[in-house]
Order: structure tokens, then sequence, then C-alpha cells
């Protein structure tokens, strides 16, 4: 339950209808409380000074002005900046828009802060009385309040402006996305404890499972077409201690799984029938896209993206490609310190229960971040070049010969690209020269 | 102005009538009319220029964008708008109410139309000036000043004679390499800037060496060692607080003390106009800024490039004065990938041209017209003129700042090493 929460949660933040709306519900409570406040406190208006004093004419410009100008301001700023970040997402990200920049809470805060603004003013001139008819009333402080709220969506509009010309840049682009690898490296990997030297993974899984497992164990079947955006663990857990089933998960978030695919292995084959397959299916959440949940190598795919479109022939822009790299250099460098969570999950008694193999190894980022900048950008001396100073930069944080053999290995391939792709002697040459240097790194390391 | 009107008032209020001659109805309309044209003209002008220069971002690169924020005129029109939407609604919210006639306030209105016809007239200017602003040769020359003040700031121009400082291999102490306690990064991100003052002020107080290992501009990864200090014993946590704090840290990198950043903004620039995806002809401009940037950097380097060490305690005799200043080695790096795709059909303006590229350059201030800049741009662009276009034209840039660096160099090491006082700072000049 908890972690269907926290998806709807994240599509809440993420669109642009949650913080509006809040604060469109809180204009309207505002104005419905502002104006009872001026009803019972008829003799504060001359007491503060700086409160509005002027008649019902003046208050009715006032309001509609704040009115007027805002709801328009807001139609305008909002409309165009959509057509400035699909703009920029064309030429940096493709779809790191949707997930970082345009939905921040700045932007929702902005539009909700417009929007309640509107709302407020019109609600309040319609309390406002002119001379003809019952007798003049104007609440002013009412007024005074919707003066104040006209002027903090002039400062959102400013800090809007700024805020739309930063976050379209690539750096600033780049960085979000980094930052998000960063906390979510943060959040799915606990810090290194010591290297345990023990078996492999692979052969301490097989030891824990019983005998016949591969061939026997009853498949749970995907119902969707769909990414596999967030496994729930503890609901797969309280299901196997329910049932007193070993399960086996056997695919990963961020994998796209097709219907009728295999999600989980149960163990005692008899014991998994319709009901306790469907709940567990339940435990897996689709989606059309891959989110950030549990999914770290998407974030790496992103920045992946944003390079690699920055080398397309269309676009031409190392530099962009180059501060991905930075980036990349720096996520595997805060990754290499932490260790992957166990495969093997017990429950209370100590019985193991749930087999989740984390695919995410550090071979694994660094093929995920190189791989591709290394296959489009193997022409351009000057991506490799930052290829292997990245590289050269990561050896001293590689934990162990494995991490460090697939760093060697990645470096090897790019100084052999770089050998048939460039013709110029003297760009080989550099290129040649930051090889040793990776060369020397890892000597140093091993 | 509220206040000018209430005093005015006492006078006989015909004087002022023809400032403002509506009723209070009228001057409410008038201002509101002000206050809400502003504010929906500028939020019309600035999305939509947003948008402009994101297209042009495209096409010359997303660092253009920076230029347009820094850019002060923007600043100053976005701020004419709000300051007359503020003004207009604060008149429009004191005067409200009464009908009376002499409590018009005749002359706020009138300063409030004035506003509007400025505002009006820095609209004009924001359209022109926006305009202006995303075309290929304005962005390329704001970019080619940009370089020059960089340069300008980087380099002092003044010859160095005394005071020649040897690499920093040879004065640090011989055990530096083996004992000298690294102080780590506490976060990944582009090094903008670097507080030498501050350092040198912490080195001299705690009394050690720092060896700095990054200069503004490179990539920081978390951990990584920021500097060296030795000896170990005295290099404790407020150095090592200290160096953190001046190593200034961001999401990219920034002119202030970084020159190499901006070449690369013109490199950039030129690399994506040779992009087949935009079939657009290179600049003559671009590339001439190019050779243009490169004599500047040529001219000043020969000057007087920073020195890697710097002392601490009082100047040696006959020191030059700037042997404290905060200020770095030149990494001038020209960039590999800017080259044309067909050479054949690029017969270098310059090659046509008896004179030189350099001789149609453009006037950059009154630096460019300096009788040895002249020569030294004509140099680089010959230079240039055999390899026919960009590349030989950054070759030209990286030659140039090169052979200039050589140049400073042979002079650093014929003068005579002084060694009064005692060293605390080096800059390393060999990372990179």
């Amino acid at each position: 339950v908890r972690l269907r929460l926290l998806k709807l949660w994240e599509g809440a933040r993420a669109s642009y209808w949650f913080i509006p709306s809040l604060m469109t519900i809180g204009a309207v409570a505002l104005a419905y409380a502002m104006v009872q406040v001026d009803a019972r406190a008829t003799g504060l208006t001359e007491r503060l000074g700086w409160v509005y004093s002027g008649g019902p004419e003046g208050a009715r410009a006032v309001l509609s002005v704040v009115a007027g100008s805002v709801m328009s301001t807001a139609g305008v700023t909002f409309s165009i900046t959509i057509a400035a970040l699909s703009l920029a997402s064309r030429a940096v990200r493709a779809r790191a828009s949707s997930t970082t920049s345009c939905a921040t809470r700045g932007n929702q805060v902005v539009l909700g802060t417009f929007i309640a603004t509107f709302i407020y003013c019109l609600l309040v001139l319609r309390t406002v009385r002119g001379g003809e008819s019952v007798g003049r009333y104007v609440p002013h402080l009412s007024v005074t309040v919707g003066v104040a709220l006209g002027l903090a969506s002039l400062g959102v509009l400013i800090y809007f402006i700024h805020h739309v010309s930063m976050s379209i840049q690539a750096p600033n682009v780049v960085a979000a996305v980094a930052h998000d690898l960063h906390s979510h490296i943060e959040h799915a990997f606990p810090e290194r404890v010591g290297r345990e030297p023990g078996p492999g993974r692979e052969a301490e899984v097989q030891a824990a499972l019983p005998a016949g497992f591969d061939e026997r164990a009853a498949p749970v079947a995907s119902g969707h077409d769909a990414y596999l955006q967030a496994i729930d663990q503890e609901r797969l857990m309280r299901v196997a201690v329910e049932h007193d089933l070993l399960l086996r998960v056997e695919t990963r978030p961020g994998a796209f799984v097709l219907r009728g695919g295999r999600l989980l292995s149960v163990w005692p084959p008899e014991r998994c029938d319709d009901r306790v397959g469907k709940r567990l299916h339940a435990a897996f959440i689709f989606g059309a896209q891959r989110t950030h949940t549990q999914d770290v190598e998407f974030a790496v795919d992103q920045l992946v993206e944003i390079a690699v479109r920055a080398l397309s022939p269309g676009i031409n822009d190392p530099f962009t490609a180059m501060n991905c790299l930075d980036r990349l250099g720096a996520a595997l460098c805060h990754f290499a310190g932490r260790e992957a969570p166990s495969p093997l999950r017990l429950d209370d008694a100590g019985k193991l229960r749930v087999v989740v193999e984390s695919r995410v190894t550090f071979a694994g980022m660094v093929d995920a971040s190189f791989n591709q900048i290394r296959q489009y950008g193997r022409s351009s001396a000057s991506v490799t070049v930052r290829i292997l100073e990245t590289i050269a930069r990561v050896m001293p944080c590689a934990p162990g010969d494995e991490e460090r053999a697939a760093l060697l290995r990645q470096a090897e391939m790019t100084a052999r690209g770089a050998r048939d792709a460039i013709p110029e002697p003297q760009d080989r040459e550099d290129v040649e020269q930051r090889w040793r240097a990776v060369q020397r790194a890892a000597d140093a390391g091993g | 102005m509220l206040g000018v009107d209430d005093r005015v008032r006492s006078m006989p209020f015909w004087a002022f009538r023809w400032l403002y001659r509506g009723g209070m109805d009228g001057s409410q309309a008038v201002l509101a009319t002000i206050a809400g044209s502003m504010i929906t003209v500028a939020g019309v002008t600035f999305s939509v220029v947003i948008v402009a220069f994101t297209l042009a971002s495209t096409q010359f690169g997303p660092r253009i964008l920076l230029t347009f924020m820094r850019d002060l005129g923007n600043q100053v029109v976005l701020g004419t708008f709000i300051a007359t939407f503020v003004y207009c609604l604060v008149v429009l919210w004191t005067t409200g109410g009464s009908d009376h006639p002499s409590d018009i306030p005749a002359l706020s209105v009138a300063l409030a139309v004035g506003m509007a016809l400025a505002s009006l007239g820095v609209l004009i200017y924001f359209v022109h000036h926006a305009a202006a602003s995303i075309q290929a040769p304005n962005i390329v020359a704001e970019v080619g000043r940009d370089l020059d003040a960089a340069i300008g700031r980087f380099f002092t121009g003044e010859m160095q004679t005394g005071s020649a400082s040897p690499a920093p291999a040879a004065v640090l102490p011989e055990c530096f390499e083996e004992e000298a306690r690294p102080l780590p990064a506490a976060a990944s991100g582009y090094l903008q800037a670097v507080d030498e003052a501050g350092l040198m002020a912490v080195a001299r107080q705690r009394d050690v060496v720092l060896r700095l290992n990054f200069r503004p501009g490179d990539f920081v990864t978390c951990g990584s060692a920021l500097a060296h200090g030795w000896p170990p014993e005295r290099t404790d946590s407020v150095v090592a607080a200290e160096v953190e704090v001046a190593f200034l840290l961001g999401n990219q990198r920034t002119p202030a003390q970084d020159v190499g950043f901006v070449v690369n903004q013109l490199v950039e620039v030129a690399v994506r106009a040779l992009s087949p995806g935009h079939q657009r002809p290179v600049h003559r401009h671009d590339l001439h800024r190019l050779a243009g940037g490169g004599a500047g950097a040529h001219r000043r380097v020969a000057g007087a490039a920073p020195l890697p060490a710097r002392r601490g305690g009082a100047p040696p005799p006959g020191a030059a004065p700037h042997d404290l200043r905060p200020r770095h080695g030149l990494r001038l790096r020209a960039h590999p990938r800017v080259r044309l795709r067909n050479p054949a059909d690029r017969p270098a303006h310059a090659a046509d041209d008896p004179d030189g590229g350099g001789a149609r350059l453009p006037r950059r201030g009154p630096r460019g017209a300096a009788a040895p800049g002249a020569a030294h741009r004509g140099g680089v662009a010959r230079g240039g003129a055999p390899h026919v276009g960009a590349r030989g034209r950054t070759g030209a840039l990286r030659g140039g700042a090169g052979s200039a660096l050589a140049r400073a160099g042979t002079r650093r090491r014929n003068a005579p090493c002084r060694r009064a006082g005692q060293r605390r700072l080096t800059v390393d000049e060999e990372s990179g």
C-alpha cells in the first residue's frame, strides 16, 4: 500500500495540477476568512494607517487591475514557457523534461500563486458594494491583502523568468539529473562496510536455493506489456511468510516486461494457486515509462542520453557531452563506495524467503555509462580524451580488481576506437597519453 | 509623489490642471490601464524572448543563454516594467475613494503617464536589443569581448623581470610528494574560483606549504584532493576547512577565473556552425574572433604569465609588485573538433588576402589598434593560412599561446632566481 501511495504522491508531485489546486483552495479559504475579519473588526481599519482606506470605486479598480493583470500574465508566461521548454528539450534533454525541470515545485508554486491571487481578488471584488445600493461597504483589510498578493505575484514572476532561463541551460539540466542519480545511489545502496571476500553472489544464491528450483518452480506471469517501475518487497515478504513460500524475483525495476513474461519463481510450486499468484502480482507496479523510484540505471541512462544527443552530428555539442562525462565519473566514484544489498532476504525467523538478485553492479554501471558515449563519440578526440580522463579519475575509487578490470576494459576499447577513427596523428598521440595514464592509475591501485 | 501632491494642493489647484485634466474616475482608469498593460507587456515580452533565445541556443550552444541573463540592459528593462506597475498600484491604492476634485493626485498621475512612456521607450530598446543580440556576428563579438576581458583580468600585461620563480617541483620540499597531507573535496562540481588570498592567509598563519591540484574550470569529484598541505602535522582541520571554503564549486564553469571557458564558448559557436545539421557556412567573424583572441592571448601571455609559486612574508627586494596576486596559469587549449568538412571549398579568406586575415578584423576596442598587437595578429592569421580555415586558425591559437608561454618560460629561466622569503603556495601547472 505504501508503495502505491508513494507512486501516487510522485505522480501528483510531477504533474502541474497538484500544488496549484491546493493553493486555489487556500485562496478561497483566505478570501472567506478575510471578508469575515473585515465584517467583525470595523474599528481596526482606522487604527492601522497603512491599510487601504479609499472608497468602493478605488477598491474595485485596484482589485480588478490585480486580478486581470495576474491572470493574463499567468496565461501568457506559462504557455510560452512550455514552448521554450519543448524547444530546449529537442536540443538537450528528451525525457529529462518530464521528470526534472518542467514539473519542479518552483514552477507549480508560481502557477499556483497567479491563480490564487486571481481567485482571491475575484471573491473579494464581489463583496465591495458601491454608493448607489444598500450602502457603501469596502472590506479594507481584504483589499490590502489583495494588493499584497498582487505584489507577491510580481515577485514570483521575476523568480520564474530567472528560473526558466536557468533551467533550460544544459549544464544545469545535467547537474539536476546527476543530483537525482546521486540521491538514488545514496537511497538504494548503504555505505560499504568492509569487503567480505566470501564466494561470489552466484554461488551464494545457488547454495541457498533448494535442489530443482530452476526446473520446477511455479512462475508468476506478467499481465501487462509495460515497464516494471517498482517492486513492493515488503508485500512479497508478507505473502511469502503467510503461505510459507520461497520466492525468486526474475526481473528488475526498469526492465520492459512482456505479457506472460516471468516475474517470480515460486517454491514449492504446488502452493502457488491463482489467489496467491494474484496477490504476488499486485506487488509489481507497472507503467508506461521508467521512473527513478527503484531504478538507478535510469538516471545513468538519462545522462548518457543527453551526452549522446549532444554528440549527434546535427547538434555538434561536445561540451555538453563532456559535462555529462564529468558527472558520470562523480556518480561512479560515489557508487564504488557502496555495497549492493544482499540478494537473500530472510524473514524474522531467519528463514530464506525472497531472493532478489541485484543486477546493478559496478561493472554494469561502468558499461552503461561509457558504452554509448564511446560509440558515438569515437571520432571526436576531445570526447575520447575526456572519457579516458574520467576513467583515470574513477580508477582510484574502484574497490577491487574486478571493478578495475571493468574500467580498464572500457578504457582499452576507447583507445582502440580512437586509433581507428581519429585521422590526425597528434590527436591520436593525445589519446594514447591519456590511455597510458589510465594504465598507470590501474597499476597504482592494484 | 503623493506627499508632493498633498503639499501642492494648498496652492490654487488650477495651476496644475494642465498636468492632468480628468476627474477621479478618469485618473483611476489611467492608472489601472497603465498597471495592467505593464505587467502584461513584461510577461509577454520576456517569455517570448526566452523562446527566441532558446531557439538561438540550439544554433549557438546552450551557453549563450548565460550571456542573455548577464545582460544588464535586459534586467533594467524588466525592472522598469515592474516598477511602473508597482507605482501605479500604490498610487491607485492610496488615493481611491474620495470624489472631491481637489483630491485628485494630478502630479502622481502625470508621473505615472511619464513612466508609462518611459516603459514604452524601454520596450522599443528591448525589442531592438534582443533582435540584435541573437545575430551570429553579435554573439561572436560579445563572447570575444568576454575573452578579451578575461585575458585582461588574467594577465597583467606587464613584463615580468624580477622575482622569477623556478618550476614548482624545484621549490617544493623534497619529501613533499610522500609526506604532504591531501585535503579532500566535500562535493562534486566545477571549480569556479579559488580564493587565493584566503589560502595565503591560512598558509601563513599555520606556516604550511599548500599545493593546489585543480585550477578553475576543472571538474572536482567528491573526495578527491583539492590541495596537498605540508608539513602534514601542521596541516590540521583549520587548514582543511579553509581550503574547502576557498574552493568555490558550482554546476557550470564561469568566466570569472577561467579563460579556457570563454575560449570554449567561441569554439562551441564555431563547432555548432560546422555541424551538417545547420549547414551554415562559418562566419569569418567566428574564425577571426578566434584568431584575434589567440593574438590577444599571445600578446598578453608574452607580457606576464602568473607565477606558479607564491611566497608569503615580505617580498624579496626587486620582486615585481604582483608577486602575490591571485592569478593562475593559462590553459588555452584549442579544440580539435573545429575543422572544416571540406577544406577545398574554403580557400581561406586569408589566402587571397595579401595582408592576411588579420587586416580585415573588426576593431576590437582600443587595444586592438596597438601596433605590436596588430603585428601579432597578422602573424597568427598568416600562420593559419596554409592549413586553410578553422583548423589552421585554432591551430594558430594554440601555437600562438603555446609559443608565447614558451617564451615567457625562457624569460623566467633566464632571470636570476631569488629565494628570499618563504614559499607558501604553489599552483601546479603540470596538471591538465
